[in-house]
């Protein structure tokens, strides 16, 4: 492990993304922003839903828009990295071991969630207006949570990078991430899904549900939400899963 | 620099090198300045600062060497240099002088003429075979002869053959896989009259005469029995 080229590759990927900053929240914070105009403030204000839910929407809002601006960021730019381009033997050359080529991808996009959790909280908060009551109180859950999250939606980036190519990857995000964020209990919290006894336990296999509930269970604790070692449990499990499969096929492709 | 240009395609010129140079662990000052010598070098300094993406092969080319000299290593492998666009003798300017720097240079071609002109040590290799291994001096004396004249004939009785091997200046004759016949000799022109006379004697039919002077090619042919377009 080098040090010094570890973090070259990392200013480099922040060179990058601030040069793509615009595009890059559009891409990611866009889709999120649409829903909290829409359920936070068109359908609280005209008393379709009751002003709670926006304390309930905010946490689920915040996974989303972690997960698929660390998805993005990570599996992107690796596909086309990996593809005909061959861009990422720029990388490989440099004298590091292949693993942390792969990890420092997946660092620079845990950074980039967490800058996309940051934007969206106070964003979020201004578009629904008063009534949101979010609870600051337990930072050190919150952060301990946005780096698990991050991690994921990064370990996800790298596992999705690796595994599709530029022809699906499109393909993916509509028929695997689009029903991994509705089945995600990010515009509902877990224990609605009581009345579907089958779904509620199916979605348990959907490493999203973990960080909505786990958001909701630091940032809005009034409301129902799974237990806590229900949540770090899911998430440390889901991490290891994919950051393991993720390393292991981003070897795969670089020696292959 | 591999055969195939695979530059960073989110940078442009200039923070390529300088970011390769800080993955090698090139102190900053260091880099900024070599990043600059070598888009001088390498003429791109009018490219510094855009995007590689509308680069033409010549000028990928070009960044891809300047990428691998910005840590200034001790030895530079250089994998089909000349498979780009630019003029060759740009190209081969600039590996010159990298030489003359000190650098030691590992260079794979399949083009016998660049081979010949840039190394001062040639491994000729087939099918991951090494065949020779000298100066390209010493390569292109070890042949016999110096020139092959390979024929094609309608036929190729051994009589005919062995009166071919009989004229003044061949070394040698040899037949090759495809029915060509390669006489090697001191001489390239000036032994066709005598080789139409023996086939017209002979009654064979000569349908294709080709001559080489000494080359590495001609090492490569002598060797294998193929050339290199085979």
């Amino acid at each position: 492990m080098n040090l010094k080229t570890f973090f070259a590759m990392l200013h480099r990927d922040a060179h990058v993304a601030r040069r793509n900053f615009v595009t890059l929240l559009l891409q990611t914070l866009f889709q999120p922003m649409l829903l909290v105009f829409v359920f936070g403030k068109v359908m609280t204000s005209s008393g379709l839903i009751r002003p709670e839910y926006k304390g309930m929407l905010l946490p689920g809002i915040i996974a989303i828009a972690m997960l698929l601006s660390g998805v993005w960021s990570v599996a992107m730019p690796l596909v086309s990295e990996f593809q005909f381009t061959k861009e990422i033997e720029d990388r490989l050359l440099a004298p590091i071991e292949i693993e942390w080529v792969a990890v420092e991808k997946v660092v620079a996009g845990m950074l980039q969630a967490i800058a996309a959790g940051l934007i969206v909280i106070p964003t979020a908060w201004l578009v629904m207006g008063s009534g949101v009551g979010l609870s600051f109180t337990r930072p050190l859950e919150f952060l301990a949570l946005a780096l698990l999250v991050s991690c994921l939606a990064a370990a996800v980036g790298l596992v999705l990078g690796t595994s599709v190519g530029q022809t699906q990857i499109g393909l993916m995000f509509s028929l695997v991430i689009a029903p991994m964020i509705f089945f995600g209990c990010a515009y509902y919290p877990w224990s609605a899904l009581r009345v579907f006894p089958v779904l509620q336990k199916v979605v348990l296999l959907n490493p999203i549900v973990y960080a909505s509930e786990g958001f909701r269970s630091a940032l809005v604790p009034r409301f129902p939400h799974l237990p806590k070692a229900a949540i770090y449990a899911g998430l440390i499990l889901f991490d290891a899963l994919f950051v393991s499969f993720g390393m292991r096929q981003f070897r795969r492709k670089a020696v292959g | 620099m591999p055969q195939r240009p695979n530059l960073d395609l989110a940078l442009t010129a200039r923070e390529i090198l300088i970011f390769h140079g800080a993955y090698f662990g090139v102190p900053p000052a260091e880099r900024e300045r070599r990043a600059l010598e070598l888009l001088e070098r390498f003429q791109l300094t009018d490219r510094a600062d855009r995007l590689v993406l509308g680069f033409s092969g010549g000028m990928l080319q070009r960044l891809s060497i300047a990428r691998a000299l910005v840590h200034d290593p001790r030895v530079l492998f250089l994998d089909e240099p000349s498979a780009g666009l630019d003029p060759q003798t740009l190209l081969w300017d600039l590996i010159r002088s990298d030489n003359q720097r000190g650098t030691t240079i590992l260079l794979t071609t399949h083009n016998m003429e660049e081979a010949d002109a840039l190394c001062s040590r040639v491994s000729i290799v087939d099918h991951g075979r090494m065949i020779a291994l000298g100066t390209p001096a010493e390569l292109k004396r070890s042949i016999p002869g110096g020139y092959v004249v390979r024929l094609h004939l309608a036929a190729s009785p051994p009589p005919l053959l062995a009166s071919f091997e009989r004229l003044p200046g061949v070394t040698g004759v040899r037949t090759s896989g495809d029915g060509a016949v390669d006489l090697y000799a001191d001489r390239g022109g000036a032994l066709l009259p005598e080789i139409a006379r023996l086939s017209t004697e002979a009654a064979v039919e000569i349908r294709d005469v080709k001559i080489s002077e000494p080359s590495l090619e001609n090492l490569f042919l002598h060797h294998t029995g193929r050339s290199l377009r085979d």
